[in-house]
């Protein structure tokens, strides 16, 4: 017996209504583990390559991991993949709250949804039985408001769906969870808004089994003793959440402010974590089987945001809704939060082309009338969360700005392009890649166009978090390209295994847990054997295939593997990194030959064959 | 006082890892449903775990109609022999703190087993033992 899987799948047809179970492949399993793997392996099978996003002929796929509702370390996340309606790439995101665990409770690893339903409709799952059922009550309501409606309906249940910005179809609109947990990044919301479908409710009753007991016991101790005993796990998150990265951004000069002007922000500190535990913060809490708790639930009790209480805001958040924005009230970033996690509007999108917008109004290039009446200058925290919510409803600019940046530059033209903060068509996060130059070839280079946190290496290169499995010691120069290729590459392994198994991306954003110990845990769980090795060979399996459907199928080349005219051109104007622009070519040559790409960006035979894909190999040269 | 695990709900984060640690430490398996603990998690910053209280007067023993509901050094335990999964019980605790179990045929709760594993992997220190 394999354990940690549940086994089954459901493959359902909205255009026919047509569910199906199906049994779990072992070579699925054996080669490709979970979450992101699935969703590779199905995307490259069963995804036509010309598929518009939007269509019906689009996959979307929800998942978990084998580590998905047990003890192990934060065992609640769940997945979700798809061609991507804003960079017409790869797209996969990952959820944490108590979804995922549920859906392994009902006796499925994963969902696939394929083609369009005539009508609105939501999914139920109840263990064995499965139906389609008719949202027309739900259609329309904020996410909020359709959480409360199904958990009347179906005691604790747990509900993932989309807002008005994924009907509307906003490029961008995210899948949102158990009221605030958001996956998706690239427009997620948006397929499932194509398919006329509002949410999945779920509730389950079966056991996940464990292969090895006492073995699994050992593993776990052993994990959570680093995880106790680690700063970053131990003290930082759970003190101050993800937001306690604000200050220490700011002052390496990494911290995105007026859309990407500069990496210092003058008022980091009144919107900090810090700040935060002072002010709005009510509780901490955890995603399902989290130990590190860095979730923040918060409330503003007084002023023109009193009444706004939700989780979060997260870092990312802040960072889009605040300094980007050159807002420094940490209740309007609140309130846009809230709003954003309501509508189903991911944040970090949101809040680059709200960014996106003020620059082009301070620069001439809107005019007050252009932007719904608004004067958009940075810092006016009443225009941004006016604006947010005429994204959401595609109203005047709203319309413009919820095609995503890069279509946006292009339907504004005079010139915008120039500051459009996106890769391949996937807005920019709050790392400012002069200051930390790894970064820049991290984002370049990364699946899903983007990326913030496939590697979120600055935990290395800014903060020192090294990890003697990995090689990572000492205290590296991050505004030096040197070495960087091969710090992405290691940690873009870990990180794409965690967003294979099950596990938060947390427990190794920061190298807390180190390969060997993502192996015991594997290995005891599922009863497959793993090593530190396979881990890394894995990841790096998946992250080939993930690059092989980019390149083969979505023409993909070395020139998307780039950066915004500004962090290329433009020098950072002041903090640690001054003077200095990102050296790219540099490291994203080595970072080829690293990986074993040849100079088109494209996975050479030998190194396909090598990693098991002789399926890809078949399509190269074609 | 008889022993029992008391929880303290300003701490819970809402994790579930106790209802984890207690199927898995207990039933071999990861399921919630089989939990002899399980945490009410609201989206309003309430996280509510609900475990026995090993009460002096037990209403879900005094309501037993077979009498199924014994005390045993000061902690309550069903009899699944005698016990005929009728729920009276769980109707009655105060504390929502005894369940049927995932068949319906007998009543579980906690009986305070050796070792403790929902305290023990309790990441926030919200759970202790009280004697």
């Amino acid at each position: 017996m394999i354990g940690g899987y549940a086994g089954k799948y459901l493959d359902v047809d909205l255009s026919t209504g047509k569910v199906d179970v199906r049994l779990l492949d072992k070579e699925m399993v054996e080669k490709y583990v979970g979450g992101g793997g699935f969703i590779a392996k199905i995307l490259w099978d069963q995804l036509p390559p010309n598929a518009d996003p939007l269509g019906w002929e689009n996959i979307l796929i929800i998942t978990t991991g084998p580590m998905t509702a047990t003890l192990a370390p934060t065992g609640g996340s769940w997945y979700v993949g798809f061609k991507s309606p804003a960079t017409g790439i790869y797209g996969e995101g990952r959820g944490g709250g108590y979804f995922g665990p549920e859906l392994k409770f009902a006796g499925y690893d994963t969902v696939i949804l394929r083609g369009r339903s005539p009508e609105p409709v939501y999914l139920y799952i109840e263990d064995d039985k499965v139906e389609i059922l008719p949202a027309d009550e739900l259609w329309g309501k904020d996410f909020f408001k359709t959480v409360d409606m199904l958990e009347e309906k179906y005691k604790g249940v747990r509900v993932l769906g989309i807002g008005p910005a994924g009907e509307n179809l906003v490029k961008f609109a995210c899948l949102m969870s158990d009221r605030y947990r958001a996956a998706g990044r690239g427009g997620a919301g948006a397929v499932m808004g194509s398919k006329n479908l509002k949410a999945i409710a779920v509730r389950g009753s079966k056991d996940i089994n464990v292969a090895d007991k006492e073995g699994f016991i050992k593993a776990l101790k052993d994990a959570n003793k680093t995880i106790f005993e680690h700063p970053a796990t131990a003290k930082l998150l759970p003190d101050y959440g993800t937001s306690s990265l604000v200050n220490g951004m700011s002052a390496f000069g990494a911290f995105p402010t007026r859309n990407h002007r500069s990496g210092v922000f003058e008022s980091a500190e009144k919107i900090s974590g810090e700040t935060m535990a002072e002010t709005i913060l009510v509780k901490t809490r955890g995603c399902y089987s989290c130990n590190i708790k860095c979730t923040r639930y918060t409330m503003v009790r007084e002023g023109e945001y009193a009444g706004v209480e939700s989780e979060g805001p997260e870092y990312e958040t802040i960072n889009a809704f605040g300094a980007r924005c050159g807002i420094d009230n940490l209740e309007a970033i609140a309130m846009a939060n809230m709003n954003a996690n309501r509508l189903g509007l991911e944040t970090i999108s949101t809040g680059t082309l709200i960014a996106f917008a003020m620059e082009l109004y301070e620069e001439g290039l809107l005019s007050k009338d252009e932007c719904n009446g608004l004067e958009l200058n940075f810092g006016n925290h009443q225009a941004m969360n006016r604006l947010l919510e005429d994204i959401a409803y595609r109203r005047g600019l709203g319309d413009i700005l919820a095609e995503g940046v890069k279509e946006a530059a292009v339907k504004i033209g005079r010139g915008s392009e120039k500051y459009a903060m996106h890769v391949k068509g996937l807005e920019l996060t709050a790392t400012e890649p002069r200051a930390a130059q790894d970064s820049g070839l991290g984002h370049a280079v990364a699946s899903r166009g983007g990326d913030h946190l496939r590697p979120w290496s600055p935990a290395y290169t800014l903060f020192s978090f090294g990890s003697e499995e990995l090689g990572l010691g000492g205290t590296p120069d991050p505004i030096v390209p040197d070495d960087k290729a091969r710090v992405v590459a290691l940690m873009q392994r870990v990180s794409t295994f965690t967003d294979m198994n099950g596990m938060c991306k947390f427990t190794v954003l920061c190298n807390t847990l180190a390969p060997s110990q993502l192996a015991h845990l594997y290995t005891t769980i599922t009863g497959i054997s793993f090593t530190a090795e396979d881990v890394m060979q894995s990841a790096a399996r998946v992250w080939n295939l993930q690059r092989a459907l980019n390149t083969i199928k979505f023409g993909i080349t070395s020139a998307d593997d780039t950066l915004p005219h500004r962090f290329l051109n433009e020098t950072a104007p002041d903090g640690p990194a001054k003077g200095k622009v990102v050296e790219l070519d540099k490291m994203k040559k080595e970072y080829y030959s690293l990986e074993g790409w040849d100079d088109n960006g494209v996975p050479r035979r030998e190194r396909i064959l090598e990693l098991g894909l002789d399926f890809v190999a078949e399509e190269l040269g074609k | 006082m008889a022993k029992k695990v008391v929880a303290n709900k300003e701490k819970c984060v809402g994790c579930h890892i106790c209802e984890l640690a207690c199927s898995f430490f207990l039933d071999g398996v990861f399921n919630p449903k089989r939990a002899r603990i399980r945490v009410e998690s609201g989206y309003n910053a309430l996280d509510l775990p609900h475990v026995c209280f090993q009460c002096e007067n037990a209403p879900c023993a005094e309501t037993c109609p077979v009498e199924a509901i014994v005390l045993d050094n000061g902690v309550w335990k069903v009899d699944k022999n005698k016990c005929t999964g009728c729920g009276e019980c769980v109707d009655v605790c105060p504390y929502s703190a005894i369940f049927l179990n995932l068949t319906g045929e007998f009543a579980v709760k906690c009986e305070l087993c050796e070792g403790i594993p929902c305290k023990e992997y309790c990441p926030n220190e919200a759970l202790f033992l009280e004697q």
